[in-house]
């Protein structure tokens, strides 16, 4: 940094602003400061040479530079390179940065039965069933937390690491720094209390590329696996009834009889086994089963057994599989071969519920084959119950950048808008129109990320549209997703950090969220008729505001503490992305001019206030200094479009929705009017008979006046006689005297050259602080103590002493001779002396 | 933002916690204000007892006394007139492992509060309260406050009040159930620190009555006491307060006197002439309410959060209506 501005210094007639000296400066200020962090904890506001209209350095040519950049994207020569990195994140990230020590919504465990708590809520449940109230159980609180940021530490760098063994190696690397025996031994006991309460297991997954597909995956297995389990027992006591008519049959036949199979039936050999089968051909239990049925019910039977892996648990669903006769896996990125694999496996599926059906009657005994032949030979996916259809496993397609970069529109469309049940996942990294290169790249959000809406009007597709950073939305959408009735499509943001190299996956997409370019919805077509049933816009960051913001906490240059308020806009997202460094400019604190407007505050601005101000997005450098980073005009279009399209969401979401303000607003004017008139009559009515009264009122006392005067004769009315003077009490003066000979007793004791504190007796009264806060300090007591003699004159030493309510300073003699008006002093500090 | 709370950092290493670590915001109070001292003296207590600020609360009502919650970095309430005692009575029962302290003032306790203080007396759950008596109602800008000595003018009394001043100390003592009742000054750090301690340990209702400069409204209230050691008596015994020898050496006026003697607590309490500073009474035995009250199963989050909701129901306001 220091080179930059070392050579703008070379460059622009900057005369005495020497960068140098300040950067210098500001850090003994902030050393000086010791409450104040170095390592950059709190953003520093850089030393600021506001450029005066007028001044040595020409402010109109800076605002030219920065007017230039705005409007013709022409970088000035001083501009601080913004990459790699010394790359400036947006100012409401910063504090974010260090994701790994936040609680959030990751890890996620992928549980065995289909659940995906959340680390935090696994940690919590196991904290409230061992930590009670009390020492004891605070102490196991804290030990349990230690071990979640450990594990979470871990699962970042762990990918595919079950929670298990993720927790086991967090134990060992807790174990290992506990700093005693003792505390390792009730760390130990805390861990272990947590480990016996602990009831889940399985993969932790943290915030990667991948996650939004696991998630979907679990989530729809999940409620597969589910939905199985309610169904399987009838489906087994089916299948194993139209069995026992096989078996039945088997064990009335020639082949049951003989001796050889009667033998290893009982498994004795104290029998003649000749001899029972002989009997048993002699007697008669019955006809054999028809041949066509037996074979009707083997077949079916065997058609079932096909399939059945498929809902006996042995199978997950979308896994790959050769015990089923279709692909279960999902279908990438080609639309056309999702419904072609979709009339394949409901053909399959038409034979297996026919089988059931033939299953079923059968083991009844309801089977008619002069009807049921019939019927059965015709039977296809058409004469599905909307039950059984419920139970074909949905083609699933998964869309990802291969996606977006060749995309099969008219495919996809056709697909969601056949009707069939087909749940699409799309995988998004990229929000932009262009890759920074193109013509006008920045102005266009891209169009995938409209693709969600777009979808919305097919009106019968449930859409779940949000980013990685909304784990529980997605498992909610997608779950919903899965269970509705038709078709479904989920659009993930995943976040990108080949875009966005300074930020964790997380925040870039929770970014996305939060700056209303991917605005997270779920429209579900099942709810109801009416948009306010299907469409919830609820799970965005504040709903009701046009940007969400946030406050940002900074310090001065001189160590203050400030804070101002931020909003988090579409400009906040593209300046933490790489490839549009074209469209941003860090500016150099030496330039920032005061023409200068926050991009949220520009964009209030009237249109004839706009010429001659240059929007910026408050950022903060690696160095932990607040950065201004001004952005192109067409990064300001981008914005206002994103705001008009957010709009039109919250429109659809019942937020501020126009028409129902427009009838409000008329329905109020309505009501205030008619009120207006109601109170005006009633204020009418009511003057005048305050009029009447007062006329009444005021007759009647002048007639009483008048007679009084009549009546008493003509002498002076009782004037107000002015209270006698009070003389003021003698205040309660303390015994002056006895002040004076203690103090003159102090005079004769020894006396001390250099100032002194009795610092014990200090009651932190903040007096001598306030009057020099360099000479006089608290210690680890917050008590005073004379921190540095040389820090303040003999006259701080001597007003403090005479202000101090326990009188405890003594002044000294003067340091320096010279100082004004030291007679004076020398005699006022005697007393403390 | 982002899904997600900065202030949700887990900082959950086992650090020392200094005093600096207990001071919440920037103390407003006048320049010379004893509140400074019982604010270090408090402060120094949470860090030798390395109180955890989240299992820690201060309540107070109002005054300048009850601003002290907001400059402790721990939890706090700041409620109504008078109300301290009852609000942090509360805290204690359904949450019995916080440590609850009690800012009061003279006007907050003595006056509006009276009977809460009585009765929180009687019932004594385990309490640290400290009355931050200075003579006048200081917020309001100098009113008669129930502890103005007779004769000092205020705005309410321009001629001077004109009743003797009410004793917090033996009105205390009188009540059923006292169980810990003391006095000392804020301008000896060191016996304010000890007995605000000993306080903080002792099990039941700790009654620390602390005489409070008031530099701006009061200036010369205790100038007596502050110009000549011989008007404060350091009550002294094994079971009571530390006195170093250095203060030994300054105040010479002694007396022995055993904290379990209730009798002579109210005697000393009685004194006109001389100001006791020391603990007068101290009983260990006498049960507390809140372990009277102690509920036997502690509610469910989900139960607290349905009783919440349902209060703030009943004051909640639609924005758009």
């Amino acid at each position: 940094m220091e080179k930059e501005h070392g050579s703008s210094k070379n460059e622009e007639p900057f005369g005495e602003i020497d960068w140098s000296a300040h950067k210098e400066k500001e850090g003994n200020a902030i050393s000086a400061e010791s409450s104040l962090p170095t390592d950059g904890d709190v953003p520093v506001e850089p030393s600021l040479p506001w450029l005066q209209e007028g001044g040595d350095y020409d402010a109109a040519s800076a605002l030219s530079d920065l007017l230039d950049f705005f409007l013709y994207g022409r970088r000035g020569p001083h501009a601080v390179p913004d990459a790699g990195a010394d790359r400036a994140i947006p100012a409401l990230l910063y504090p974010y940065r260090e994701l790994a020590s936040i609680r959030h919504d990751y890890p996620i465990c992928l549980g065995e039965t289909g659940t995906t708590p959340t680390l935090t809520e696994i940690i919590d449940g196991v904290a409230s069933s061992v930590a009670e109230q009390g020492e004891v159980g605070e102490r196991r609180r804290r030990h349990i937390l230690q071990l979640e940021t450990e594990i979470r530490h871990l699962s970042d760098k762990t990918p595919g690491g079950r929670l298990s063994t993720l927790w086991n190696e967090a134990e060992k690397t807790l174990l290992e720094q506990a700093p005693s025996d003792d505390k390792r031994a009730s760390l130990r006991e805390s861990i272990a209390a947590a480990r016996a309460a602990l009831k889940i297991d399985g993969e932790l997954l943290a915030c990667r590329p991948d996650t939004a597909h696991r998630l979907y995956m679990a989530v729809v297995a999940g409620a597969w696996e589910r939905k199985c389990a309610e169904w399987r027992n009838d489906l087994d006591s089916l299948v194993q009834r139209a069995h026992n008519i096989l078996a039945a049959d088997e064990s009335h036949s020639a082949d049951a009889n003989n001796p050889k199979h009667l033998r290893e039936s009982t498994g004795g050999e104290d029998m003649d086994f000749d001899k029972l089968s002989d009997i048993l051909k002699q007697s008669h239990v019955g006809e054999p089963l028809p041949e066509a049925r037996r074979e009707r019910i083997q077949r079916s039977l065997d058609t079932i057994a096909r399939v059945m892996p498929l809902f006996d648990g042995t199978v997950s669903l979308l896994d790959a599989s050769a015990k089923l006769p279709f692909d279960l896996q999902p279908v990438r990125n080609v639309c056309n071969a999702a419904l072609d694999r979709n009339d394949e496996r409901m053909r399959i599926m038409a034979g297996f519920f026919k089988a059931l059906r033939v299953a079923e009657l059968e083991s009844s005994n309801r089977y008619r084959e002069a009807t049921h032949d019939r019927f059965f030979a015709q039977f296809d996916t058409t004469h599905l119950s909307a039950e059984e259809l419920s139970f074909c496993p949905p083609v699933v397609v998964v869309l990802d950048r291969e996606f977006f970069a060749a995309p099969d529109m008219a495919g996809l469309f056709e697909l969601l808008n056949s009707g069939i049940p087909v749940k699409v996942l799309a995988e998004l990294d990229d929000l932009s129109g262009g890759d920074g290169a193109s013509r006008n790249p920045a102005t266009t959000p891209g169009w995938p990320a409209r693709l969600a809406g777009m979808v919305t009007a097919l009106n019968h597709v449930h859409v779940t549209q949000a980013s990685a950073s909304l784990p529980a939305l997605l498992s909610r959408g997608f779950a919903a997703g899965f269970d509705y009735n038709g078709p479904a499509f989920a659009i993930v943001y995943t976040g990108n950090t080949e875009t966005q190299p300074g930020l964790p996956l997380y925040l870039g997409a929770a970014a996305a969220i939060e700056s209303r370019l991917f605005p997270a919805f779920e429209f579900d077509p099942g709810k109801g008729k009416t948009l306010a049933d299907r469409m919830s816009v609820a799970d965005n960051p504040h709903t009701d505001k046009e940007w969400p913001g946030d406050t940002f906490s900074y310090r001065s240059e001189s160590g203050e503490e400030r804070t101002v308020e931020l909003a988090f806009t579409p400009a906040d997202f593209v300046v933490a992305d790489a490839r549009f460094e074209a469209h941003y400019w860090r500016v150099d604190p030496a330039k920032w001019h005061v023409g200068m407007a926050p991009l949220h505050e520009y964009l209030q601005l009237a249109p004839e206030e706009m010429p001659g101000r240059v929007p910026y997005v408050t950022a903060v450098d690696s160095d932990g200094v607040v950065a201004r980073v001004v952005v192109t005009h067409q990064v300001v279009d981008l914005v206002r479009r994103v705001a008009l399209s957010w709009r039109n969401m919250q429109e659809s979401g019942g937020v501020n929705n126009s028409f129902a303000v427009t009838l409000i607003a008329e329905e109020k004017a309505r009501l205030e009017e008619a009120m207006t008139l109601e109170i005006e009559e009633v204020e009418k009515k009511y003057s005048a008979n305050l009029e009447r009264d007062l006329g009444d009122l005021t007759q009647e006392i002048v007639q009483r006046i008048a007679s009084q005067l009549l009546s008493e004769g003509a002498g002076a009315p009782a004037a107000w006689v002015a209270p006698a003077a009070v003389p003021a009490a003698a205040p309660a003066t303390p015994a002056p005297d006895a002040t004076e000979a203690v103090e003159e007793e102090d005079e004769e004791a020894v006396t001390f050259d250099d100032p002194y504190i009795d610092t014990p007796l200090c009651t932190s009264c903040n007096e001598c602080t306030k009057i020099n806060n360099k000479l006089f300090e608290y210690d680890d007591n917050k008590q005073a103590f004379i921190a540095d003699a040389g820090a303040g004159t003999f006259r701080d030493l001597v007003t403090s002493a005479e202000k101090c309510p326990v009188k405890i300073i003594h002044p000294g003699k003067p340091r320096d001779a010279s100082e004004a008006g030291l007679d004076d002093l020398v005699k006022r500090a005697e007393p403390f002396n | 933002m982002f899904g997600l709370k900065n202030e949700c950092t887990l900082n959950t290493d086992e650090e020392y916690k200094t005093v600096e670590d207990y001071q919440g915001r920037l103390a407003r109070w006048c320049p010379g204000c004893g509140d400074n001292g019982i604010l270090t003296a408090v402060q120094k207590l949470c860090r030798d007892e390395q109180l955890p600020p989240e299992k820690t609360v201060f309540v107070s009502g109002i005054g300048c006394a009850a601003r002290f919650p907001h400059y402790m970095n721990t939890y706090g309430y700041h409620g109504l007139h008078g109300r301290a005692l009852p609000t942090a009575m509360g805290v204690k029962i359904r949450r019995p492992d916080l440590h609850v302290f009690v800012n009061m003032g003279d006007g907050d306790c003595c006056s509006i509060g009276t009977a809460h203080w009585i009765h929180t007396i009687r019932m004594n759950p385990d309490l640290l309260v400290m009355l931050h008596d200075n003579n006048i109602y200081g917020l309001t800008k100098m009113q008669v406050s129930p502890t103005t000595p007779i004769g000092h003018k205020t705005n309410t009394t321009p001629h001077g009040s004109q009743l003797k001043a009410l004793n917090p100390l033996t009105t205390t003592l009188g009540v059923t159930n006292a169980s810990f009742v003391a006095q000392v000054p804020e301008w000896m750090p060191e016996l304010l620190f000890d007995v605000i301690e000993q306080g903080y340990h002792h099990k039941g209702l700790a009654f620390i009555r602390i005489l409070q400069r008031c530099p701006h409204f009061m200036p010369t209230l205790w100038d007596s006491l502050l110009s000549d050691p011989n008007n404060t008596v350091l009550l002294r015994h094994e079971n009571g307060m530390n006195v170093s020898e250095t203060l030994e050496k300054v105040y010479k006026n002694n007396e022995i006197h055993d904290p379990s003697n209730l009798h002579r607590a109210r005697e000393i309490a009685e004194w006109d002439d001389k100001v006791p500073v020391g603990i007068l009474y101290r009983n260990e035995t006498i049960p507390c309410y809140n372990e009277l009250k102690r509920p036997e199963r502690m509610p469910s989050w989900e139960q607290r959060e349905t009783v919440l909701n349902r209060a703030f129901d009943r004051f909640g306001m639609d924005p758009n209506a």
